[in-house]
């Protein structure tokens, strides 16, 4: 099965910006992480190439991590124009603020991103369950931090 | 979770959109498709009336073996050849219509669309063989004369799809088949399906593979060549 290159980029680049806050140093490990994919010489498609991607592009947030501290949330995010829905993503935002790192990641990457379990799963070198259990404790957590800014 | 929940999460950690994905992307060399991804793309086209074909011989042959006690081995046996012509006229297809230039052009070549076609096809009808040598008495020398006809045609219709151009080598390429077939019926008429003489048999297998692998062989050199030239 081939593999759609643009939503693979624009997946690995969502996950990458959400780790280092910075659209370049996203786009470089992205950029990264399919060069070194490509020069493996393993054929584009299937989980296997997302899982290898993912494993690279995290590899490398984690070493820009180590060199400089990220902004915890961007803020330069494009805000849509009704209110309601703004407030409701200010809301939001802080809640989302307020959760891990690992958190985040597990709901970008399971709601955002849209990945099946078993990817997140080798992903994290986590078993399926314990991954489907984070991942609704992530949501509680965040459900609930919401419900506390509600006025 | 609920869909405006999703959409709303979905907003929020939208990221803002990258600068340099298309120049990137537009750079990428085109995707190396997988083994798998290549054989599944060559299932479909290879021509339905070849799996139809082959599916009604065999089942021809299936019926033949288990309705004529006697006569079903022999019978089933001066089938195969049959099965071995449809490969053959498949796997040579862009061949004999004078497309190989054609198909070398793309983005697999013709190489590795032979080498797909003649897995696909020559995997099912092993299958198929293994099924019906299953079904009458004596699996093993049952499966020893479905072989032996079945490779030997293989063999000798690559050998004139090589040197036959054209429509002619269809006609040659049944004309093997016959003659293979008709050899069958005739080692009917002097008992050399006898238990005694199996161990001609072993080794007209292993000539007749030898054979088959050879032109296998040859056939996927050749493409190799062509594609040097071209």
């Amino acid at each position: 099965m081939s593999m759609d290159l643009e939503d693979a980029y624009d997946k690995l680049y969502r996950y990458c910006y959400h780790r280092l806050g910075s659209r370049e140093a996203a786009e470089d490990a992205v950029q990264e992480a399919f060069t070194r994919y490509l020069a493996s010489g393993r054929p584009l498609g299937g989980s296997a190439a997302m899982r290898y991607l993912y494993t690279v592009a995290r590899n490398l947030c984690t070493d820009e991590y180590r060199r400089r501290k990220p902004d915890p949330l961007p803020e330069d995010l494009p805000a849509p124009a009704d209110e309601d829905a703004r407030l409701e993503d200010m809301a939001l935002r802080d809640a989302l603020a307020k959760l891990d790192p690992d958190e985040r990641e597990l709901l970008l990457m399971r709601y955002v991103n849209q990945e099946p379990v078993s990817l997140m799963a080798a992903l994290l070198g986590q078993s399926r369950f314990t991954v489907y259990r984070r991942t609704q404790a992530a949501l509680h957590k965040l459900r609930a931090y919401m419900k506390e800014d509600e006025p | 979770m609920k869909k405006s929940e999703r959409s709303a999460l979905c907003r929020a950690m939208e990221a803002p959109p990258p600068l340099k994905k298309r120049a990137f992307l537009r750079g990428l060399p085109a995707p190396r498709p997988s083994l798998i991804s290549v054989i599944l793309s060559q299932a479909g086209y290879i021509r339905k009336t070849t799996w139809v074909l082959s599916g009604a011989l065999f089942a021809l042959a299936l019926a033949a073996a288990l309705t004529l006690p006697a006569d079903g081995l022999w019978a089933a046996s001066a089938l195969t050849p049959f099965a071995a012509l449809l490969a053959v006229t498949e796997l040579s297809r862009s061949r004999l219509h004078g497309m190989e230039e054609l198909e070398l052009s793309t983005r697999l070549g013709l190489r590795a669309v032979a080498l797909a076609r003649m897995g696909l096809i020559g995997l099912v009808h092993l299958a198929l063989l293994v099924i019906l040598a299953a079904a009458l008495p004596e699996t093993a020398r049952a499966g020893v004369y479905l072989l032996t006809p079945y490779l030997l045609t293989d063999g000798l219709g690559l050998w004139a799809a090589r040197h036959v151009r054209g429509r002619e080598a269809v006609y040659v390429c049944g004309g093997a088949a016959v003659l293979v077939a008709g050899l069958g019926v005739a080692a009917n008429a002097m008992e050399a399906y006898a238990a005694a003489n199996f161990r001609w048999w072993l080794l007209a297998m292993v000539l007749a593979m030898a054979l088959a692998a050879a032109e296998y062989h040859t056939t996927i050199q050749k493409s190799e060549e062509l594609s040097w030239n071209f």
